[in-house]
């Protein structure tokens, strides 16, 4: 007979944010049990449908404490080892994706305390989330009329009308994700490429949502100018 | 008293975020909107923003490669001849 250890969830529903639409496996606690007790009865399409959702997250979550991509790969492997050892244990209190995503986040924190460069989680958020300003003050005139209005004007991107603009896109945004610091990236993983609400991403980081919020503001706006400075030196060729 | 306006770029690119995440007031959204349509290079700001965002969301549905789907379903295998019986 099946062990149902885990409770019902009865908490109220997360509204979606606007802007990310990713694929999920789940659509709510009730098909999270529903996954859960197919994985215990050893139903191998639940599991398939659980790595090709996830592992990707898992991998670019991974990445952002371990840098090195075969290590982050070893991390990612453990953190599945980990999620069904403790499966019988997911109690619903969170969405078995949040669970699953904060398993792979410890991992790899202890992966990288094992090799002795941890760095405490207090001192990363205040490292990375100080409050800055979205563009640099220099990109804006400083005096004169026009004070605070552009004085370089930004580049457009080129547009993702086609599908090897889009590829493009995805290609380098991957590159300038893995470019930002740890905490930064994974909140916007978190956020804005699996589309996480931000109370869920406080959950799995262990951060406020004061810090959340910076954190993602600083991201996002890294992660324009990045790539801004990659296709204005891509025109200068 | 007057509407309120935001008439320094340098004001509006601190507001797109909140702006793309509809969580601006409706008088911060109308003098942002208001500057926009008047301002070429913060609609480039916005437009790269939403590049960014959009990419993004698209980066979560690439699968695996077929090699690390088949290593995990071995993983996937071994735990359920070990673990036990439900």
């Amino acid at each position: 007979m099946l062990r149902r250890s885990f409770q019902p969830f009865t908490g109220p529903c997360r509204a979606k944010p606007a802007l990310a639409s990713p694929v999920h496996v789940t659509t709510g606690h009730a098909a999270d049990f529903e996954t859960v007790a197919a994985l215990l009865r050893g139903e191998h399409s639940a599991f398939t449908s659980l790595v090709r959702a996830y592992h990707p997250a898992f991998l670019r979550l991974a990445q952002a404490w371990v840098r090195d991509r075969a290590d982050a790969a070893e991390v990612v492997q453990q953190a599945w080892v980990s999620a069904l050892e403790s499966l019988a244990t997911f109690e619903g209190r969170s969405s078995l994706r949040t669970w699953l995503f904060g398993i792979v986040i410890n991992v790899a924190r202890s992966h990288v305390r094992a090799q002795k460069r941890t760095v405490p989680l207090s001192a990363l958020v205040t490292e990375e989330a100080t409050d800055s300003p979205a563009v640099e003050a220099e990109r804006f005139l400083q005096d004169g009329e026009w004070v605070g209005h552009w004085a370089t004007w930004p580049t457009p991107f080129p547009s993702p009308d086609s599908a090897l603009e889009r590829e493009r896109l995805r290609a380098l945004l991957e590159q300038v994700l893995s470019a930002l610091p740890p905490l930064q990236q994974q909140v916007m993983v978190l956020c804005d490429v699996e589309g996480l609400t931000g109370e869920e991403t406080c959950n799995i980081l262990g951060i406020s949502s004061t810090h959340q919020r910076v954190l993602l503001h600083r991201a996002r706006a890294r992660a324009r100018a990045l790539l801004e400075e990659i296709f204005a030196d891509k025109a200068e060729v | 008293m007057g509407k309120k306006s935001l008439d320094q770029c340098q004001e509006v690119v601190e507001l797109v975020n909140e702006y793309l995440g509809h969580a601006l007031t409706a008088e911060d959204r109308a003098a942002l909107e208001a500057h926009l349509a008047t301002c070429p290079p913060c609609t480039t700001y916005l437009a790269q923003m939403k590049t960014v965002l959009d990419t993004a969301s698209s980066l979560g549905k690439a699968s695996p490669p077929a090699d690390v789907e088949r290593q995990l379903m071995t993983i996937f295998q071994h735990w359920c001849e070990k673990k036990p019986r439900h």
